[in-house]
């Protein structure tokens, strides 16, 4: 190989390179729906506990969470079409996913610790995390700002305790749901 | 030098699958721009040698074939990429 062809080959990776380093584009998708479905159980909750409405409404939040479960598995299978993975959607993937196993087996499995507002408190906590994590390896201002807001609702509530459910809710439709909306209007 | 990463077209599937988890054998030959038995022939050999694994799946009953990049093949990609860098700073 000579100096002109190394040059051309380097050119060539480097052409590569810089297009898989472009801006990446995260779906709203799992925001939207998992915003949407956290609020819905934190309000139930809110009702349930503070307002001490039927626990049937326990119904609504087990049928949200199916209903959110099973979007999700529809929207995996259509990724699976997809051409191509790359390895920062592999850890997103495995972030929210790994947050989402951690908040369920500690509210299944621990129940007597995350009592009350600590189980709803717990998925925001994860969920923020998770976010935060996300954002920085995306470099995603808007995730950034929801994991933020998700984490502050949390204090928020811990300050307004008889409306907590209600202010988590809001946690999950601003810091959630508002980033899926930011990320489904500034998509490419 | 590598060999095997003299070839335009292997230096390029291993450059797209460097930062991949995966890659369907329809983007690589999109992304290279090089018709099916040519790419096939040249994936072979990237497998046959370590540097890609290769394996086959169905979505929505119909067959799709990805690539990943081994730790073999990062490895001789970071090597051959710093020869050849060598190489043009030498003839400078």
């Amino acid at each position: 190989m000579d100096a002109s062809e190394a040059q051309d080959h380097i050119e060539m990776v480097d052409r590569i390179l810089t297009r898989a380093e472009g801006p990446l584009c995260l779906s709203a998708f799992p925001f939207i729906i998992w915003g949407l479905a956290g609020a819905v159980m934190n309000v139930v909750v809110q009702l349930v506990i503070v307002q001490h409405y039927t626990v049937w409404l326990y119904a609504v939040a087990a049928g949200t969470l199916f209903l959110a479960v099973g979007l999700s598995i529809v929207w995996g299978q259509r990724l699976r079409g997809a051409e191509r993975r790359t390895l920062v959607d592999r850890q997103v993937f495995y972030a929210f996913n790994m947050a989402w196993v951690i908040a369920f087996i500690a509210q299944i499995g621990a129940g007597n610790i995350f009592a009350q507002w600590a189980q709803a408190g717990l998925w925001l906590l994860m969920y923020g995390a998770a976010m935060i994590f996300v954002a920085i390896l995306v470099r995603s201002l808007p995730v950034f700002i929801g994991g933020s807001i998700l984490l502050a609702a949390l204090v928020v509530a811990n300050f307004s305790l008889p409306f907590a459910g209600y202010v988590l809710a809001a946690g999950d439709v601003i810091g959630m749901t508002g980033t899926g909306i930011v990320l489904y209007a500034t998509r490419r | 030098m590598d060999e095997l990463l003299l070839s335009k077209i292997r230096l390029g599937a291993i450059a797209e699958l460097l930062n991949a988890d995966w890659v369907t054998f329809g983007a690589l030959q999109k992304a290279i721009g090089t018709t099916n038995g040519n790419l096939g022939a040249h994936l072979a050999k990237l497998v046959e040698a370590g540097y890609i694994s290769e394996e086959k799946t169905f979505v929505e009953r119909r067959p799709q074939t990805r690539y990943r990049l081994t730790e073999i093949g990062r490895g001789a990609f970071i090597k051959h990429v710093t020869e050849m860098q060598a190489l043009l700073k030498r003839a400078q």
